[in-house]
């Protein structure tokens, strides 16, 4: 399966390389750098390469190139899906990997036997290598312990691999963050061309001891497709639409779900736009407003406007009526960030663009993408119904907390 | 760890390993420069002091620099020695990074790695069973080959280990194990057959592998764990699941029959008939299947079914591709759900399930059609992926969609990326040619983007216009020359060859302009791409031919241009034409034809996906990927004609079996009956198995003697052959009581004469005769002699097996009601997607509801179940053979707001082709709209198409009449709306409701139903 891994960062240096078989020398990855130069962005660096002897399957994440170097035919989204898993300090960037090279060597040995995974879920890692802490780190200096885990990892053997055994905590805690992103495309007349909703639940759970938890919603029938993780019985989901399950310790993502673009998504901003540019005038004229539509009566806040300005923009002179806003004359990237949006005075940005003299028009007008949040609202209206716990006897506090945001939102203009 | 080891590490790892590790730093590091080398080495004795110490702290730091230095890549080998004397350290974390270290330079190092041998050795007697299977995975990744005895010894007995983790490690070893010595194959194959009797589902995914990569072909270990690993797929860790599905895949295009061709159709036909008299909840049970469909086929749609949900974008595309290779087609469609769910993800998931998409949507487009809005184009989306959507886009182009699409196209063509307005320009000319209402929509607004600021829009424009004449012989001398004004403009070659090319070739209908253009272009000859050149040359040949008296001049000015240029194609190019247009007395018998050969028609050419060759590789592989076979593919076999035994999964003993003979004989009796009127039942009820009847039957003849013996399962020809009767048996038992319930016993008599006829054709032997006229007999109880016991006994065998193990099969002989009900259960609908039901206009209402009343929730729920009923059209007997169902999927119309959409499913039952079915005059009230299907040009034997309309009831459960034509004839049909499908199904709390009841008195008042307030 997976032969060998190379990071590469953005500058192209190859700062870790781990073999899972023979070694493969690190020439391999030339071909991974015509391919990334053919492709001007790293986003278009096909994600699979062929070379004479090797595949290379690639992923692009934080900023690095996972590239995995592969023999024989094996399902490819098997090794993508794997390189999107290593995963162990939460943010796998180059300072956080180069920081802790011999955890981070330590831990791929773990996962991959032979190219094929083997202990993936990062609570078993943790268990098999503890993550070096400062505390721990001071502490292993003086009692000159170490960070490889003295008990043998017993998560790999029994039933619930996800979740580590002699779990304990002085306050037990369960947390439920549903978060529902809109994705939409809006045309240049305001109307909805496409939208909708995806959802994950991400959960906090510190409980002590084998917890078994069952979640129920007020209308699950809301949920068209959804996916989840290993630990919910998907047994007593189809029958009964409950989620019943022995929770990860830590934090995890419960479940994804779609609601179905065929049901009505309430679109909660909506953006007024004027952009032209003239002919004959060196001199563009660039207005858009940003205010709320269908909110349920709730803000908007974290409100920001990006947008991609033709190649024949010079320069901008926008003045908005609240937040900052920038435009990088090099990339011609406009961002505006908004904050909170006002009902009573929709904020807005106004001002003229200065364009290439002599060029002509774009005959584009640029797209608009809008990020934004909704605390306190699931736009769906998924509703939570109740929490139960067995098996342990304590109270665990449970918190629930909904949020809805923009997942790629774009406005055509 | 023992003073023994530790004193022979001293003694002769210290001393010697020294020298050695020297030794092997000049070899290994010779080229270092010399100041990097001596600091380096001076390093690295200051690492090698560190080892030597005494204390744990500094071994571990030395350790830690040292693995440090693997990971960046740099060459670590030359402290083997001082590194290996570690291994057997007590601190764990040091032992933990020496075999780390090990596992890297063994390899390197072979006789050194040899001291640590007996470490590992000891530590695979461990009574933890963590230490066990550690050494055993470090033991197997140091790549020497002196140690493959020793390692051979380690994984026999650890695959016998009482732990499941450490037979986990022992599946992964015999792959390593054999990656190095590959000669031990048929030694690892015997573990591997003892691992894949392992009921661990730790084991199951791993030792999969190793299978796959040792003996792939070994079919047969696989039979007997077939429903284990079936069963035991859901509980396997996700990388296992994807290994062992896709294995599966394999397994059963082997061992199966096709579900496609017959096993449709069947399906479709039962559902005919027996729809009225079942109960639609039974329906929905999915225990028991069609016709012929092997349980254990069954059992493995079945059990993949809920990964579909797995988090794991593996193996959800795994999953997809067993169900698009080996799952009926009516099924194949839950899949697009789950894969359109990927789209959400990162997007190297999403490259490589668009690509897979792009694939399954050239055949079968309806299965995406539904998810259309998924594939559109964000401006953020890479542009690999937006090329990808777009191909998708044209694959999913129909009449009904078109002209959204095309909205949407010219956005995209307006795009800031303009390598993916160009690949919208050619996508525009794909749906040009394949859909012909819009060919002159396309190519008018591809004209129009021939005054387009970008060079590459009009370049591109101009190429696919150039495909888009060619295929159009009609006059378009306006495009033409507006097409030739543009040569002045434009520098890209490619478009100016294309043009002219076309000026060339059109020079007749362009008199006036194609001499002019000439001329232009010889002045600009030299500065000409190759390209162009050649096709100023092509020109001038062409006008010298048809119009030579005003280009006679130029053509040979440009020829002589064309001797002296610096491309040697031009150069013979233009050598060629000279000697085939200009008449000397050299030139031979073919420029006689010469304006033949450059004025011929050329054949148009066809816009293709790329994708339209990528269904040959199995969905979901590298290969297909790559389009390109990858090293190691295993190919997916074609479905077998005759299924091979299905006995050979059953786990138990024959002995057992043959117990069970004389008990079972009432049973026999029974189940033979219940073959010959099934083959009744067969002929009877669809003409289409008739050929794999016969097959079958003259089989069965041929064996019908040796059979007597029964059990005798050796021989493979008949163990196909018992396998045949016990399919049909089975299902027979099944049928029978369709039989019975009909009471159509002569009938079936007479029908049984027919079959027995086909027989006698296709057989040659006079046993066989003797065979099927104990057929004819046979429809009096009798139990056949020849109608074999092994078939029946191999049957009991399987359900003894199925008792057991309740896989869902279903006894045969009891519980007549029962089955009854399960039998005639309908597969699930092809494309039954929740989604709720809603005539537009009222949808439009409800959002209207909604923005005024913003506080409170009304949300529009997906609806609780889509019944899967399906209502008749049009009766195959009333429709001569053409049948045809309709169904509600519930989905908004996407040919237009207001209407509903309904999906039709077409059959021919006849053996003939049904052409041209399309319908003709529709008899609607008035205010009713109805958009209609695209005419069908063809309907194979057999064959079954779905198609999708949409019809706008105005709100009102009013009939639609229409007339379904075929090309002979045309019968009238007509479809009326439950209310229950004009429905929106809504949720809301109490609250809201009354507020929007309140709201709503008026309308109680004159007690009008509203359809948004119905509560849940």
């Amino acid at each position: 399966m997976i032969h060998s891994l190379f990071l590469i960062n953005s500058s192209g240096d190859i700062f870790l390389e781990k073999h899972w078989k023979s070694v493969v020398s690190r020439s391999v990855c030339d071909y991974f750098f015509e391919a990334q130069e053919r492709a001007t962005e790293a986003e278009n660096v096909p994600p699979v390469i062929p070379t004479p002897h090797h595949y290379l399957l690639s992923v692009y994440r934080h900023k690095i190139f996972f590239v995995a170097v592969i023999q024989t035919e094996v399902p490819p989204l098997f090794v993508i899906e794997f390189l999107h898993r290593v995963d162990y300090f939460g943010v796998c960037s180059e300072p956080v990997i180069k920081d802790n090279v011999v955890v981070v060597y330590e831990v791929l040995e773990e996962m991959l036997d032979n190219g094929f995974p083997l202990a993936t879920e990062s609570n078993i890692l943790k268990e098999l290598i503890k993550p070096p802490t400062i505390l721990r780190t001071v502490v292993n200096t003086i009692t000159g312990s170490t960070n490889v885990g003295d008990q043998l990892p017993t998560g790999q053997l029994s039933v619930v691999p996800w979740r580590r055994t002699g779990v304990k905590y002085t306050n037990n805690e369960a947390y439920f963050d549903v978060i529902e992103e809109i994705d939409a495309i809006i045309d240049k007349s305001g109307s909805t061309i496409t939208a909708e909703i995806q959802g994950v639940i991400d959960a906090c759970v510190k409980l002590t001891g084998m917890p078994d938890l069952t979640l129920s919603f007020m209308n699950p029938r809301l949920l068209d497709d959804v996916s989840f993780h290993p630990c919910v019985r998907f047994k007593r989901w189809e029958s009964e639409r409950i989620l019943s399950f022995i929770p990860p310790d830590g934090n995890f993502r419960l479940l994804s779900y779609h609601v179905s673009a065929q049901n009505l998504v309430a679109i909660p901003v909506y953006v007024k736009h004027n952009i032209s540019f003239r002919d004959s005038s060196s001199l563009g004229r660039f207005e858009i407003t940003v205010g709320p539509k269908q909110t349920m009566g709730k803000t908007i806040e974290g409100v920001t406007v990006t947008s991609q300005m033709p190649k024949g923009v010079l320069n901008m002179s926008l003045t908005p009526s609240q937040g900052t806003h920038t435009f990088d004359p090099v990339t011609k990237m406009l961002s505006w960030d908004v904050g909170k949006i006002n009902p009573q005075k929709p904020p807005n940005l106004k001002g003229t663009m200065s364009l290439q003299a002599g060029a002509s028009k774009p005959d584009e007008n640029p797209t608009i993408n809008l990020q934004f949040k909704i605390q306190q609202l699931a736009i769906s209206g998924l509703k939570v119904n109740r929490l139960d716990m067995y098996g342990e006897k304590y109270k665990p506090f449970k918190g629930i907390k909904y949020m809805t945001k923009a997942g790629k939102f774009q406005v055509r203009t | 760890m023992s003073s023994n080891s530790f004193s022979y590490n001293e003694q002769s790892g210290g001393g010697e390993a020294t020298e050695l590790g020297q030794e092997a730093t000049s070899t290994i590091s010779p080229s270092g420069a010399f100041g990097l080398f001596s600091s380096d080495l001076k390093k690295n004795e200051d690492l090698k002091q560190m080892l030597e110490s005494n204390k744990d702290s500094a071994k571990l730091d030395a350790m830690k620099r040292i693995v440090g230095m693997i990971a960046k890549g740099k060459n670590a080998s030359e402290l083997f020695p001082a590194v290996v004397k570690n291994v057997a350290s007590k601190n764990i974390e040091i032992k933990k990074l020496v075999y780390v270290y090990l596992v890297r330079y063994a390899e390197e190092q072979q006789d050194l790695a040899l001291l640590s041998i007996s470490t590992f050795q000891r530590a695979l007697k461990d009574p933890n069973q963590l230490i066990r299977a550690s050494a055993l995975r470090v033991l197997s990744s140091i790549r020497v080959p002196i140690i493959v005895p020793i390692m051979m010894l380690a994984i026999k007995e650890a695959s016998a280990d009482l732990s499941p983790y450490v037979r986990k490690n022992a599946a992964h070893a015999i792959q390593k194990l054999y990656s190095l010595d590959p000669e031990q194959k048929e030694m690892l194959i015997e573990v591997i057959e003892k691992l894949l009797k392992d009921k661990s589902t730790l084991v199951a995914g791993s030792v999969v592998m190793a299978f796959e990569e040792v003996c792939p072909d070994r079919i047969d270990l696989i039979h007997k764990n077939y429903r284990k690993l079936c069963n035991l797929l859901v509980d396997v860790e996700e990388w296992g699941q994807v290994v062992i599905i896709h294995m599966l895949t394999r397994y059963a295009r082997t061992q199966f029959v096709s579900p496609w061709k017959e096993g449709d159709e069947l399906e479709d036909n039962e559902k005919n008939f027996y729809e009225s008299d079942d109960d639609q909840k039974e329906k929905t049970d999915k225990r028991k299947k069609p016709y012929t469909m092997d349980p254990d086929h069954r059992l493995l749609i079945r059990n993949t079914k809920p990964l579909l949900q797995s988090r794991n974008a593996a193996v959800v595309m795994a999953v997809a591709q067993l169900y698009w290779h080996i799952s009926p087609k009516s099924e194949a469609g839950i899949i697009s759900k789950s894969l359109v769910r990927l789209l959400r993800s990162n997007r190297e998931v999403q490259y490589i399930v668009l690509q897979n998409i792009a694939t399954m949507s050239i055949q079968r487009k309806g299965m995406f059609e539904p998810y259309l809005k998924s594939f559109y184009v964000r401006s953020t989306d890479p542009t690999m992926i937006k090329t990808l959507k777009l191909e998708i886009l044209t694959n999913l182009a129909n009449e009904a969609n078109i002209s959204t699409l095309l909205r949407e196209f010219q956005t995209y063509v307006k795009s800031q990326d303009k390598q993916f307005a160009a690949a919208t320009i050619q996508t525009i000319g794909r749906c040009a040619t394949n859909i012909v209402e819009v060919t002159d929509t396309c190519l008018n607004g591809l004209v129009c983007l021939l005054s387009n600021r970008d060079e590459i829009v009009v370049a591109e424009s101009v190429v696919v216009i150039k495909k888009l004449l060619q295929m159009q012989p009609v006059q378009h001398g306006e495009i033409i020359k507006h097409m030739a004004k543009l040569l002045d403009s434009i520098t890209v070659p490619v478009a100016r060859a294309s043009i002219l090319w076309l000026i060339g070739e059109n020079c007749e209908r362009v008199p006036k302009i194609a001499p002019d253009v000439l001329r232009k272009m010889a002045k600009s000859f030299t500065s000409e791409d190759d390209l162009v050149k050649l096709q100023i040359l092509n020109l001038g040949a062409k006008l010298y031919l048809t119009n030579s008296k005003q280009t006679k001049l130029l053509t040979q000015y440009i020829l002589n241009l064309g001797k002296y240029d610096q491309n040697y194609d031009i150069r013979d190019r233009t050598r060629f034409i000279r000697q085939l247009i200009v008449p000397n007395e050299k030139s031979g018998a073919l420029s006689k034809y010469a304006k033949k050969i450059f004025l011929a028609q050329k054949p148009a050419p066809l816009l293709e996906s790329p994708f339209k060759d990528r269904d040959h590789f199995q969905l979901g592989t590298l290969s297909h990927t790559l389009n390109i076979k990858a090293t190691g593919y295993l190919e997916l076999s074609n479905w077998p004609e005759v299924a091979p035994d299905p006995s050979v999964r059953n786990v138990e003993v024959i002995e057992l079996a043959k117990e069970w003979t004389p008990a079972g004989k009432a049973k026999q009796e029974n189940s033979a009956k219940k073959f010959y009127s099934e083959s009744e039942e067969e002929e009877d009820s669809s003409d289409s198995s008739s050929d794999s009847e016969s097959e079958s039957g003259s089989e069965s003849g041929e064996q019908g003697e040796s059979g007597e013996e029964g059990d005798s399962n050796e021989d493979s020809s008949e163990d196909s052959s018992s396998e045949q009767d016990s399919e049909s048996g089975r299902e027979s038992g099944l049928e029978n009581k369709r039989t019975a319930k009909r009471n159509s016993k002569a009938k079936g008599k007479s029908d049984s004469e027919d079959g027995e006829k086909e027989n006698e054709k296709s057989k040659t032997s006079d046993s066989s005769n003797a065979e099927s006229s104990s057929i004819e007999d046979s429809s009096s109880d009798s139990e056949s002699e020849s109608e074999s016991e092994s078939e029946s006994e191999s049957r009991k065998v399987t359900q003894e097996k199925e008792k057991k193990t309740k896989q869902g099969r279903i006894p045969l002989t009891k519980d007549v009601s029962l089955l009854d009900l399960d039998d005639f259960n309908p597969v699930s609908t092809p494309v039954a997607l929740p989604t709720p039901a809603l005539s537009p206009s009222l949808m439009a209402d409800l959002e209207g509801l909604n923005l005024s009343t913003s506080s409170s929730v009304i949300s529009v729920s997906t609806p609780v179940f889509v019944p899967t009923k399906t209502h008749v059209l049009l009766h195959r007997m009333s429709g001569k053979g053409l049948a045809a169902h309709y169904f509600f999927p519930r989905q908004p119309c996407i040919f237009g707001d207001k209407m509903v959409s309904i999906q039709i499913t077409l059959n021919n039952t006849t053996d003939q082709k049904i052409e041209n079915i399309h319908i003709g005059e529709k008899k609607l009230p008035i205010g009713l709209k109805m958009h209609v299907f695209n005419p069908i040009d063809s309907l194979e034997p057999e064959g079954s198409i779905t198609v999708s309309m949409g019809i706008d009831f105005c709100d009102s459960t009013q009939t639609a009449s229409f007339q379904l034509c075929t090309k002979d004839d045309c019968f009238s049909v007509n479809i009326q709306p439950p209310v229950g499908e004009l429905l929106l199904p809504v949720a809301m709390s109490e609250k809201d409701f009354k507020k929007e009841q309140a709201c709503l008195s008026a309308l109680h008042l004159l007690s009008k139903p509203r359809n948004a307030n119905r509560n849940e």
